[in-house]
């Protein structure tokens, strides 16, 4: 092997040990956010309890709400969601509807895989991000923001419109 | 056995299992519906603050949904499904005929200024859809003659409790209420003819069904 050719090998070389790198990794993108209306009315949200879960802003608070969208992950590696917050509630937090012999509840879900070259959609009856203790009234046609973080691509803020759905 | 007598077996097969597909089709439709259970007159106080007795609706076709105002998935899911079919029925001319109406399973919450508000949020029209809260015992007597699960679940430290089990009394503890998720479609004589599952329900056949209860003069006898 000339010493060029061998030259040009290792070029190569590096030059694909370079570009792997920045295609590994999760790609997260989030499509399609919405959240429902909500009226809390005269009534403001309350601190924490000591001792109670995040869910107490919620005991004195107007109301709750709830929002949807399609996580999208076109990287070659999954990730995690591991919060949500948002300033217009007391306390955000990630669950899922269960309807079982024809009752329904509500599971908090405090983490999510979102797979490789994958996608999890929150929806109506399913995953939902619930924004609980409203501090002002959420109606239709105003916008909000949430943030959700993941474990590897960090904080992605939303731009969420409010509107109602089924 | 013959050739012709193992044809007129397999005709007389055939025609039988064509009757019988059609019995399945028709029958549930000539057939009256079942009287499931019926509805108490219990007073309860409306949206506005007056007050409402169930015996109200008697002479009228109900349609009933269940809520708690701080559901944010299922409860707005069936209240959007009863705002459809309110415009469904409006457009088919039966306003006068049939009475929305929904109450609350968190009475302590949702009073009726909580409900007020939530009529506002589906634009539901009040000249025949009524949002019902009142006492504890009242709201437990519909809740145990429909036969509904209805649990209030607290959450301590992150993990979901449900009221039997708290290990002391919850006066101002943060819950959410787990309940069955059905609709009761209701005859003239206040008994429960037929239900939907809930924020489920296909409107095209809760519509159908309600139009069935409208025509049925029998009361369920």
């Amino acid at each position: 092997m000339s010493r060029s050719v061998f030259s040009l090998l290792v070029v190569i070389l590096l030059l694909t040990a370079c570009a792997a790198p920045a295609a590994a990794g999760p790609k997260i993108s989030v499509e399609n956010a919405w959240a429902r209306p909500a009226a809390v009315g005269s009534m403001s949200a309350t601190p924490d309890t000591q001792g109670m879960s995040d869910m107490s802003g919620m005991s004195a608070s107007g109301t709750n709400s709830a929002a949807y969208f399609v996580i999208v992950n076109n990287g070659d590696e999954a990730d995690t969601l591991i919060g949500a917050s948002s300033d217009v509630a007391s306390n955000t937090e990630m669950h899922e509807t269960r309807i079982q012999n024809d009752v329904a509840e509500m599971v908090p879900i405090p983490r999510l895989d979102i797979p490789a070259h994958g996608q999890v959609e929150f929806k109506p009856q399913g995953y939902h991000v619930m924004l609980i203790g409203l501090n002002h009234d959420l109606n239709e046609g105003d916008t909000l923001k949430i943030s959700l973080q993941f474990e590897k691509s960090g904080t992605i803020t939303l731009d969420v419109p409010v509107r109602q759905g089924n | 056995m013959s050739r012709t007598l193992w044809m007129k077996l397999g005709v007389g097969l055939l025609i039988l299992a064509v009757v019988s597909a059609l019995y399945q089709i028709i029958a549930p439709r000539l057939l009256p519906l079942p009287v499931i259970s019926t509805l108490p007159s219990v007073t309860l106080i409306d949206q506005d603050g007056q007050t409402f007795n169930l015996s109200q609706t008697r002479g009228k076709v109900v349609v009933l949904s269940l809520v708690y105002t701080h559901c944010p998935d299922i409860c707005p899911i069936t209240t959007s499904k009863m705002k459809q079919i309110q415009d469904r029925i409006h457009a088919a001319g039966l306003d006068k005929q049939v009475q929305l109406v929904t109450f609350t399973v968190d009475p302590e919450r949702d009073t009726s200024e909580v409900l007020k508000r939530y009529e506002g949020l589906f634009h539901a029209d009040p000249s025949n859809w009524v949002f019902l809260s009142g006492t504890s015992d009242q709201i437990g007597i519909l809740i145990k003659e429909l036969g509904l699960y209805v649990e209030r679940v607290y959450y301590l430290n992150d993990t979901p409790v449900p009221e039997a089990e708290l290990p002391q009394p919850a006066a101002d503890t943060p819950y959410l209420v787990n309940h069955t998720d059905r609709l009761f479609l209701i005859d003239r004589n206040g008994n429960v003819r037929a239900t939907e599952p809930g924020s489920r329900t296909n409107v095209d056949d809760a519509i159908k069904v309600i139009q069935r209860i409208a025509q049925d003069q029998s009361g369920g006898k």
